[in-house]
């Protein structure tokens, strides 16, 4: 699962480069800050790459096994939400069940 | 963290509930990761900064761009854009969507739940290296 989610995140990424053209938009945003179009700006590449993880991981909170604080991180209340979710489905559906057999013999 | 400024914090991140951050979850990554900034830094207060920082960057980077506007800087200050683009667009990443609704059911149903930090991971891991291979191999393929 590790797997799919490591080839599967990185193929997202690729995607999005390519569905937003961003090799275009940084060869602008160069040309605008250095004053001369340059092709393979490494400097520029590599920090936004390892940006990109950075963002990731201040976003879940998490630098490394450490707590930013003691914030719940966006998944875990969506994983929250979703058991509350099963649980109201589950809960309605039951009374919905409950409220059949009541009315069944009448019908 | 005391007790009382987690209860702070409940108070003032959302007051309606969990369910109101649910919702907003839905709406636009753009906005989440914006909102999930503010909350993370505990600057509801000087959130202030953080529109006007949105706005001015909006309209800077418009006039560079349509009027031409270069600077002639060194090759060393393109560090400083990159790092933070990147955090920007790694930030959006992980507030899309479908990354936060797929990611509850897989563990519920793989029983994934205690290896939910080395998904998380692998996931970070993934975007840096299809990130690197995207501008170091494949970029350069093309040209």
């Amino acid at each position: 699962m590790a797997c799919c989610f490591f080839f599967g995140s990185g193929m997202a990424i690729m995607n999005f480069h390519a569905d937003v053209d961003m090799p275009v938009v940084q060869r602008r945003i160069i040309e605008l800050l250095t004053g001369r179009p340059d092709r393979h700006a490494w400097l520029f590449e590599i920090p936004y790459s390892i940006g990109v993880g950075l963002g990731m991981l201040i976003f879940f909170n998490r630098v490394f096994r450490k707590r930013l604080n003691d914030e719940p991180n966006p998944l875990e209340v969506e994983m929250f939400m979703y058991q509350e979710n099963v649980n109201h489905y589950v809960i309605t559906e039951e009374y919905a069940k409950a409220r059949e057999r009541e009315a069944g013999p009448d019908a | 963290m005391s007790l009382a400024a987690k209860r702070s914090w409940r108070s003032s991140a959302c007051p309606a509930g969990s369910r109101s951050e649910a919702r907003s979850s839905r709406c636009s990554s753009y906005w989440i990761s914006c909102l999930r900034l503010v909350q993370l830094t505990r600057a509801y207060r000087r959130s202030a900064i953080f529109e006007s920082a949105l706005i001015f960057g909006v309209i800077g980077f418009n006039c560079a761009d349509q009027f031409d506007w270069r600077l002639s800087l060194g090759e060393g200050w393109l560090l400083a854009p990159a790092v933070f683009q990147g955090i920007f667009v790694g930030m959006l990443a992980a507030a899309l969507t479908e990354v936060l609704n797929v990611i509850p059911i897989v563990a519920k149903r793989l029983k994934l739940g205690p290896y939910l930090f080395a998904l998380l991971i692998a996931m970070v891991l993934g975007k840096v290296a299809g990130s690197l291979a995207d501008w170091l191999l494949f970029q350069p393929m093309h040209e």
